[in-house]
């Protein structure tokens, strides 16, 4: 089937085979790879996007369910010549380690932000406790949000 | 907070700063390509058929309807592989089975469609004709004579063994001797990044992009199996998402060149998260037999460790694991009398092999709870007991009687953790426990080595161009494997030139460019490969010194004129120093235990509490005090560290990959469960600096020794905060429950 969503302020239209998830047509079809497939079921956040403004894994969102919405990915957050104020504490606070969860904390901790932009330490662990994170042991990710909603307050 | 005996005006400008990844802005944008992510023109993708048995035979396979499949550009099997058979460190594994299965999930055959959805129809239509074996699944039942032999040699894949002193004659003279078994169990590297990527065969040569710690490894499998030159594979290995043991060995590789050179089309082949937790590698589950002497004043007289390790069905690195095993047996500790026997065996289970730790984590716990046992029953603090036996430089090592090289601070490190708030306020905050929870602290301590360990030629190569215009690019080895290692490759690399960070270009994880520089993993990259690109800037700064030019250095001009004499491009090779002083190890001893010159250790206190109610426990703080030698990239050391106590943490107290009969049971993040934002408590580190003479600009690898002391701290805390001792991990609220049942009944 045809889909027309709105994915990063643009239109886009997508040819979607059967039953596949948003996370693969970001991927596959609109060459949009920085949402990341890491366990396929929702456990890892490492899809996270914002799908009508809420944060979801797009592995379990069908893709046949995104006729009309609109949808935010990792590559929506921020450029590298603009980068959102999440991206850029966490490069402060040195919380990149292999990357390959990092696109998935962006999209929640800018979410995060977005609705509560000074959240305390209860409230970044309790907003990003979807995300998996095998690196960092989630210190310095953190650490980066409470030095963000420190400057915030 | 950094503490330690460096002269500061040593640190240089780059050196000693905090630097984040060089691919942050890219990881952080969601820019950086993966090499699961690339995608080539008129790109085929593979799928691979795997059986559903742990132990069996293979005695059909009909490829026919899948042929026929719409998209299907081939399918292989078996005898499609030239030399079927794979193996680092033992070839006992076939690439594709043409017989014997040993593992939930064993390949038999490779599928390439044009579409992964039509590869996925065309795998499942492959008809495999099975005949099902009894499971081994008991390492002590596997020894067992009567057992199934799951290789032809027997299921003993290796034995090691070794005394120093007379064990027996210590222990009878000992006050107290501890007595226990000790158990833990599998667990699963959970990178984030599946294994895969992308073949290409063209003109006779392969080129794999995957992501792998061994590009020269790969590089070999892969030549080996394709019956090729290694020079006619070429493995680009750069970013990685994640890697911590996982991506040392595995045959995803030979699988795309495989399929590579049989469709003549780019190939791509992901790893669904099922194939990777069935099939890749775990930790080691040990049993391990410690017996512990202590005199009456809490000094060591003996150790004894005999460990059973469960391998898996293939070798993977199992060999090298139980020697480091047997190296750490006796802890960070000195004795006179010691011994070790470990077993790797063959199962049906889950494929042991390499591992942050590498076989330290399981013989750290045995004799930090065993010590822990012994003061006890002494009526003395262990903490104490650990001091008073904290092995210092220049002692002999506890059972090979090697001198430990003299950048060690092991002691150091304990200080600085019994310093610590959170161990000196203990009594207090155990005071303030309300409601259901109790409060308890504890700590553990840990070391290993740097590096492959004596008699290993381990070394690393850099490569270094200095451009026309003065540019600096540098192909360093060993690969980024998600550390952030490149970051302190160019640290070193500024410093010993005198220039800024930023000048520096370097470029890992491709074997047709980085000299080879062996694994990053033991600890090593760092270590070994900063000091080959120290030796590469050394190099230049001595070919330009002849030059005469006038300082400052005119970097172009010195290019240029580099570049006139042919002396532009520097290649230099590192290789680690051995043992010094061996005490009574032979040179056969050498090549046998590969002990080490060079030790990280590393001390943490962990705060805990504990429901008493239902046994959950909760960490709320974990401080680690790192002996790093020179920590040349503060954030690196630190989020190595960070990650390693939450790797510990969840190997504590909740990872536990579970088989049944060699199935697995936990094949999902969502039954094999990983610490989450929600699971952390609050982190610590303490820098403990020294100059290791050897390492570049004085720095040591830790980022194994810092997972290490987690669990045996967290045990600790439960014994003080319950007085029961935790034998077996993970220390789960069950189990935790039911030993506090038993102690109250």
């Amino acid at each position: 089937m045809i889909v027309e969503l709105t994915v990063n302020g643009e239109p886009r239209v997508a040819t979607v085979p059967g039953s596949v998830s948003l996370l693969t047509v970001l991927r596959d079809e609109l060459a949009l790879p920085g949402s990341k497939n890491a366990c396929e079921q929702g456990e890892c956040g490492s899809c996270s996007v914002l799908f009508d403004g809420e944060l979801v894994c797009a592995c379990l969102v069908m893709a046949a369910d995104c006729d009309g919405s609109d949808v935010v990915t990792v590559e929506g957050i921020g450029t590298d010549e603009h980068l959102h104020p999440v991206q850029q504490a966490m490069l402060d606070a040195g919380a990149v380690q292999c990357g390959f969860c990092t696109p998935g904390f962006v999209v929640a901790a800018a979410r995060l932000i977005e609705t509560n932009p000074t959240p305390d330490a209860g409230d970044i662990r309790e907003a990003l406790a979807g995300n998996v994170c095998r690196c960092t042991g989630y210190g310095a990710i953190l650490r980066a949000l409470e030095s963000l909603a420190k400057g915030a307050s | 907070m950094v503490i330690g005996d460096v002269d500061a005006p040593t640190l240089t400008r780059s050196v000693g700063r905090a630097m984040p990844a060089r691919d942050a802005v890219d990881v952080a944008t969601g820019a950086l390509e993966f090499l699961t992510d690339k995608t080539l023109p008129d790109m085929v993708h593979g799928k691979i058929v795997r059986v559903d048995i742990p132990h069996g035979r293979l005695v059909g396979l009909d490829t026919t309807a899948a042929r026929a499949m719409p998209g299907v550009v081939a399918v292989l099997t078996a005898s499609d592989v030239p030399r079927n058979i794979q193996g680092v460190v033992v070839p006992d594994r076939p690439v594709l089975i043409d017989g014997r299965i040993r593992q939930l999930g064993d390949p038999v055959a490779l599928v390439a469609a044009e579409t992964l959805a039509e590869a996925e129809a065309a795998a499942a239509a492959v008809s495999v004709e099975l005949e099902p074996l009894p499971a081994v699944s008991d390492p002590q039942l596997a020894l067992d004579p009567e057992s199934p032999r799951l290789h032809q040699g027997g299921n003993l894949l290796m034995e090691l063994h070794h005394e120093r002193g007379d064990v027996e004659t210590a222990l009878a003279n000992a006050a107290v001797v501890v007595d226990e078994v000790f158990h833990t169990q599998a667990q699963e590297h959970v990178c984030l990044e599946p294994g895969g990527g992308v073949g290409v065969y063209t003109n006779g040569l392969f080129t794999i992009w995957i992501g792998t710690q061994y590009p020269g490894g790969t590089q070999q499998d892969v030549s080996w199996a394709l019956g090729v030159e290694p020079d006619d594979v070429r493995i680009i290995s750069t970013p990685m998402g994640g890697a911590f043991g996982a991506k040392v060995d595995g045959p995803v590789a030979i699988f795309l060149a495989l399929l590579a050179k049989a469709t003549e089309r780019p190939v791509r082949i992901v790893l669904t998260r099922e194939e990777v937790m069935n099939t890749g590698t775990k930790r080691h589950p040990f049993r391990v037999h410690t017996r512990l002497g202590l005199d009456a004043e809490g000094g060591i007289v003996a150790v004894a460790t005999d460990a059973l390790v469960d391998a898996g069905p293939y070798a993977s690195f199992s060999p090298a694991v139980l020697k480091v095993s047997g190296e750490t047996s006796t802890g960070p500790y000195r004795t006179e009398t010691a011994s070790f026997r470990g077993r790797a065996v063959y199962t049906n289970n889950g494929n042991g092999g390499g591992f942050r730790g590498y076989g330290v984590p399981q013989v750290a716990f045995a004799i930090e709870t065993a010590i822990l046992e012994g003061a006890r029953r002494l009526g003395l603090d262990a903490v104490e007991v650990k001091r008073r036996n904290m092995l210092r430089p220049g002692d002999p090592h506890g059972l090979y009687g090697h001198i430990v090289g003299p950048s060690f601070r092991a002691t150091e490190a304990l200080d600085a953790i019994v310093g610590h708030p959170w161990w000196r306020d203990r009594e207090e905050w155990k005071q303030q426990a309300s409601g259901p929870w109790l409060r308890g602290t504890g700590i553990g301590a840990a070391l290993k080595g740097c590096g492959y360990g004596s008699g290993r030629g381990d070394h690393a190569g850099a490569r270094l161009a200095i451009g026309t215009d003065g540019s600096i690019t540098i192909w360093a080895g060993p690969n980024h494997s998600g550390t952030g290692v490149d970051a302190a490759y160019a640290q070193v690399a500024a410093d010993t030139l005198g220039r800024p960070y930023e000048d520096i270009d370097i470029r890992v994880g491709d074997t047709e460019l980085v000299p080879e520089s062996g694994s990053s993993a033991a600890s090593r990259s760092l270590y070994v490969g900063g000091s080959a690109v120290m030796t590469a800037c050394r190099e230049l700064m001595a070919r330009i010194d002849e030059l005469g030019l006038e300082a400052p250095i005119d970097w172009a001009e010195a290019g240029r004129r580099l570049a006139e004499a042919g002396r532009a491009l520097v290649e230099a090779t590192f290789v680690a120093p051995d043992v010094e002083d061996l005490g009574p190890l032979s040179a056969a001893d050498v090549e046998r235990y590969s002990p080490h010159r060079v030790y990280g250790s590393a001390v943490q206190v962990a705060r805990i509490e504990i429901n008493r109610y239902t046994g959950e426990i909760a960490v709320r703080g974990v401080a680690c005090a790192v002996d790093c030698g020179v920590a040349v990239n503060p954030a690196g050391v630190i989020g190595q560290t960070e990650g390693g106590i939450i790797q510990g943490l969840g190997w504590a107290l909740m990872e536990d990959f579970k088989y049944e009969d060699g199935v697995p049971q936990t094949k999902s993040l969502e039954t094999y469960l990983i610490p989450t934002a929600g699971d952390i408590p609050e982190l610590d580190t303490i820098l403990v600096e020294s100059e290791e003479e050897s390492g570049p600009f004085g720095a040591k690898g830790i980022a194994e020794v810092v997972l290490v002391p987690t669990a045996p701290a967290i045990v600790a805390a439960i014994h003080d905060a319950t007085g029961v001792t935790v034998d077996r991990l993970p220390a789960s609220p069950e189990a935790v429950y039911r030993l506090m049942r038993e102690s109250a009944a």
